[in-house]
């Protein structure tokens, strides 16, 4: 088999979407978990990312970080220090974090208006 | 060209209905692997066959898929490759991964009913050919280079073999208005895999054992005409109405 990767094959051109200028809200609730879980430390700032997967195809991805991540577009919200990252940000432009208290299926929730079905567990949407 | 007779070992068959494409990346056996009905395994050198459905597991491609160091090459039937590169592509999101379309440097034939003493389930190189088997009876081989003008095309003889093997096919049993469990490929979706764009719906027709309707190989006489798709030497595969005891 020719697997083109020896040489220069020309990759397939695919549609790209192009970044989009995001705006997100945090409720109190969730803002208040933020702030618990950075600690005080500073520097660290929540990455918001979308990865493909799931239920309905795509799946959030939510992690603390220390540093500036590439290619990902910086915001502050309320205080919060929010990353998105551009290849994503078409998906997550408006969401709201939000953070649910209760034993079971409890945790950081995204409401997300881009989403046209969401996975009962409330990590897929598509 | 001869004429060739099902019945016979080794027969080759040329595909020329079959691209050859490439997910290169180092995350590429997790990214199919989300996206796919069936288990993508994660060592090199496996190759299975698998689908990929949207989330009414509507099916929007197959493939035997063989995974490599470099990636995974997926062998797909030309009705299907634009729509599932744009379905791959619109799942990449800033991923380092690249697709690549190498159907003109390369050329796949099937091997019916091979001697052969590669395990089921994998792939290995002979000579120039990257050679997988993808069935008890039934070998994938992709060479560099064009079709040679000697290789006879996939017709009769692979529809005799489909027939006796209830394998189905891109484009009769498998279109793009039914889910896996209705055409035959239910051994491409996964018992035990979670998460993947219309496992939901796989999961709870297997739980609850209504698919609406299978795939049976029989007699043409057994079958409503309507319902087979392929037929050879008196033996058909029709897609049936699920009758629920």
């Amino acid at each position: 088999m020719d697997c083109g990767t020896c040489e220069s094959t020309t990759p397939v051109s695919t549609t790209e979407h192009e970044p989009v200028q995001v705006t997100l809200t945090i409720t109190p609730k969730a803002k208040s978990m933020l702030v618990d879980a950075f600690d005080g430390a500073d520097g660290h700032s929540l990455l918001v990312g979308v990865l493909s997967g799931g239920c309905s195809g795509y799946m959030y991805d939510l992690q603390i970080v220390d540093a500036e991540e590439n290619d990902c577009q910086q915001l502050n919200v309320d205080g919060i220090v929010v990353q998105v990252p551009n290849a994503s940000s078409h998906l997550l432009n408006g969401i709201e974090i939000d953070y649910i208290d209760r034993l079971m299926g409890g945790g950081f929730k995204i409401n997300n208006p881009n989403a046209g079905s969401t996975c009962g567990c409330g990590e897929s949407f598509g | 060209m001869a004429a060739v007779n099902p019945l016979d070992e080794g027969i080759t068959l040329g595909r020329r209905d079959l691209d050859v494409l490439m997910v290169l990346g180092t995350s590429a056996q997790n990214f199919v692997d989300g996206l796919s009905t069936n288990l993508v395994p994660s060592e090199s050198g496996q190759a299975i066959r698998t689908c990929f459905t949207d989330r009414a597991a509507r099916i929007l491609g197959t493939a035997y898929l063989l995974t490599r160091e470099e990636g995974v090459v997926l062998v797909v039937h030309r009705m299907w490759t634009e729509a599932l590169l744009e379905h791959l592509a619109s799942k990449r999101l800033g991923q380092p991964l690249e697709f690549r379309n190498l159907s003109d440097r390369n050329h796949v034939c099937f091997v019916l009913n091979p001697t052969t003493d590669l395990p089921i389930g994998t792939w290995r190189v002979e000579g120039t050919a990257t050679v997988a088997r993808v069935h008890d009876a039934l070998l994938l081989s992709i060479a560099p280079g064009p079709m040679p003008a000697s290789i006879d095309d996939a017709s009769a003889a692979w529809t005799h073999w489909r027939v006796k093997h209830r394998w189905p096919e891109d484009g009769a049993e498998v279109t793009s208005d039914r889910h896996p469990l209705a055409c035959g490929l239910e051994g491409t979706v996964h018992p035990n895999k979670g998460c993947y764009l219309g496992q939901e719906v796989l999961t709870r027709m297997r739980s609850r054992n209504k698919s609406g309707w299978l795939l049976k190989q029989g007699l043409v006489d057994e079958f409503d005409p309507t319902t087979i798709t392929s037929e050879s030497n008196g033996w058909a595969l029709a897609i049936v109405r699920q009758t629920i005891q």
